[in-house]
């Protein structure tokens, strides 16, 4: 078998163990870092993905594979040189104001980075201003919103109006998400988009990419 | 009839006047009283005025002495915040090293914050625990762990350590017995019990079945047995996948569905008829009660209700916790929909 299939096999089944030794393995071969990265991790994310969405895999399932792409990633980011580190877009993630739940927000980031995504995740209870400042800074392609409660969902709301005063709402494009988010508030409150999940988020990403070019 | 006598009517298995209305909530109470949610959180006399005012001025069936998600978290260690007007949340969580051995069981009577629901409880069954049915919250094994370790956490330890997921969630468990002996002793007609991350958007029905639905089954054992009239137990989201372990195998009286289930098909499956397990739900407490208008309510309620047919084991609720701005309009509405369709 292929040892880039071998690291893929490993971060969908989560062995950190297996997947160090399987990009140690494809190095030693010769195979450029980027060619690992994209063959082995990221197909693998977008295995963990597919099944998310089936629902044959769990929060649980996710999170394991994330650490090993992780772990993968951390070898493999030094090791690139110049035009091979490219990512596929840039993301500002975080929860909005009042809102401390972040296990959605967190997948939502992880599959974004296992897509290729360069992914400044923010944290939680993040205010309006503090977004738009990261906006500012790190110019980003994406700014990604979660809220988990009705009482924080009009948040949401409030950052996209502090984004177009700022002048910096033409420049990003606006997804939302969360329990209580819907594809309905999404449009209301002006949002570029909205996913369900944490792996539809990603498609939503490629979709506005494709559109873009 | 009062809501005391409807909902023990249809625990009864018999026909009430109409279909009881017993929406989830608790923080929702606080404005309509003129509370902020920190106040609604953290006095017990504000916790039961707003709940008690709530009841009389939406005119549903029963109260959720409760604060919120963290009670059980910060009565064994884990750092909570209470926002001004937003629901307290844990700030940092008390189990950073896997061990269940750093755990001291909490005295629910002495321990804050349980400590303040059950003198919430008690108030409200003082006050309206004649005419009213009494449901205290309290958190389920899995929810409870999580305030306590950390949702992230706790869902890498189910393959990094079982062993120490078992023994927390045997921890929580006995922790949810004490506290809802304590809460019935203070007046309870039942216990509500929320287990937010029990459904298949967090973990597969393999695990739930494997580590939770035991301690599930012995803590709703222990409170029947104990005396509880009912228990209502309460998975997030969509537990289409888990339904029979869930309602017939926990042995709960009632389930509390979210809005992305069929109510109609659950209640009307053969193995729910045979538990005779109840059925509350399921509007949709953002789309329809937050951002609908009373109208939309009633129409939703409405349609539910019909949806159902004149069961005896079916109780119109909110899905999930309701919003301030729900209450009193959208609440009401609720009432007004099982007066005008659901007569028996």
């Amino acid at each position: 078998m292929n040892v880039l299939d071998d690291v893929k096999d490993a971060v969908v089944s989560g062995n950190v163990e297996k997947t160090l030794a399987g990009i140690n393995t494809a190095i030693a071969a010769g195979i450029v870092p980027g060619e690992i990265i994209r063959m082995g991790l990221i197909t693998a994310m977008e295995v963990v993905g597919d099944r998310f969405k089936n629902g044959e895999i769990y929060v649980p399932e996710m999170l394991i594979a994330a650490r090993a792409m992780k772990a993968g990633l951390n070898i493999l980011k030094p090791l690139m040189v110049g035009t091979e580190d490219k990512s596929l877009a840039t993301v500002v993630i975080g929860t909005v104001k009042g809102d401390l739940h972040d296990i959605g927000k967190n997948l939502v980031s992880i599959m974004m980075e296992g897509a290729g995504c360069k992914v400044i995740d923010l944290g939680v209870d993040i205010a309006p201003e503090a977004f738009v400042e990261a906006v500012g800074v790190h110019h980003p392609d994406f700014l990604a919103m979660s809220a988990l409660l009705t009482t924080t969902m009009p948040m949401m709301k409030q950052t996209i109006a502090a984004l177009e005063k700022s002048g910096k709402r033409g420049g990003v494009q606006v997804l939302v998400g969360g329990a209580p988010i819907g594809q309905k508030f999404a449009d209301e409150i002006g949002a570029d988009g909205y996913a369900g999940n944490a792996a539809e988020a990603v498609d939503k990403i490629k979709v506005i990419i494709q559109r873009a070019n | 009839m009062n809501g005391l006598e409807r909902i023990r009517k249809v625990l009864k298995g018999e026909k009430p006047d109409r279909v009881p209305v017993f929406p989830l909530v608790h923080f929702g109470a606080s404005h309509a009283a003129g509370y902020k949610i920190r106040e609604f959180s953290t006095v017990p006399e504000i916790n039961a005025r707003c709940l008690v005012h709530a009841y009389r001025e939406c005119g549903y069936d029963g109260v959720q002495p409760s604060i919120a998600v963290m009670v059980e978290g910060e009565a064994v260690g884990s750092r909570v915040e209470y926002p001004e007007d937003n629901v307290p949340f844990v700030k940092e969580i008390f189990l950073k090293t896997p061990s269940v051995d750093l755990l001291t069981m909490p005295e629910p009577q002495t321990r804050s914050p349980m400590s303040l629901v059950i003198q919430s409880t008690r108030l409200c069954a003082a006050e309206i625990g004649t005419e009213a049915y009494i449901v205290p919250s309290i958190m389920g094994p899995l929810n409870s762990a999580g305030q306590i370790r950390g949702v992230e956490n706790l869902m890498i330890d189910f393959y990094d350590r079982p062993d120490f997921v078992r023994e927390l969630l045997d921890f929580t468990t006995e922790m949810g017995i004490r506290y809802g002996k304590a809460l019935l002793d203070a007046g309870a007609h039942g216990i509500f019990i929320g287990e937010a991350m029990c459904s298949p958007s967090f973990i597969s029905p393999a695990f739930y079945r494997q580590f939770v639905l035991p301690q599930q089954k012995r803590l709703i054992g222990a409170l029947l047995e104990y005396g509880a009239e009912s228990t209502i137990l309460h998975i997030c989201a969509n537990t289409t996948p888990i339904m029979r372990p869930y309602a017939v195998e926990t042995g709960t009286t009632i389930v509390d569905l979210d809005w992305q289930v069929n109510v109609a098909e659950t209640l009307n499956s053969a193995e729910m008829r045979e538990a005779k397990t109840l059925v509350r739900g399921n509007l949709d407490p953002a789309t329809e009660l937050l951002r609908g208008t009373p109208q939309d309510v009633m129409d939703a309620s409405r349609k539910l209700i019909e949806s159902v047919g004149k069961n005896t084991r079916f109780i119109l609720g909110s899905g999930c916790a309701v919003n301030p701005d729900s209450v009193p309009a959208n609440c009401r509405a609720m009432v007004e929909a099982a007066e005008r369709y659901g007569r028996f």
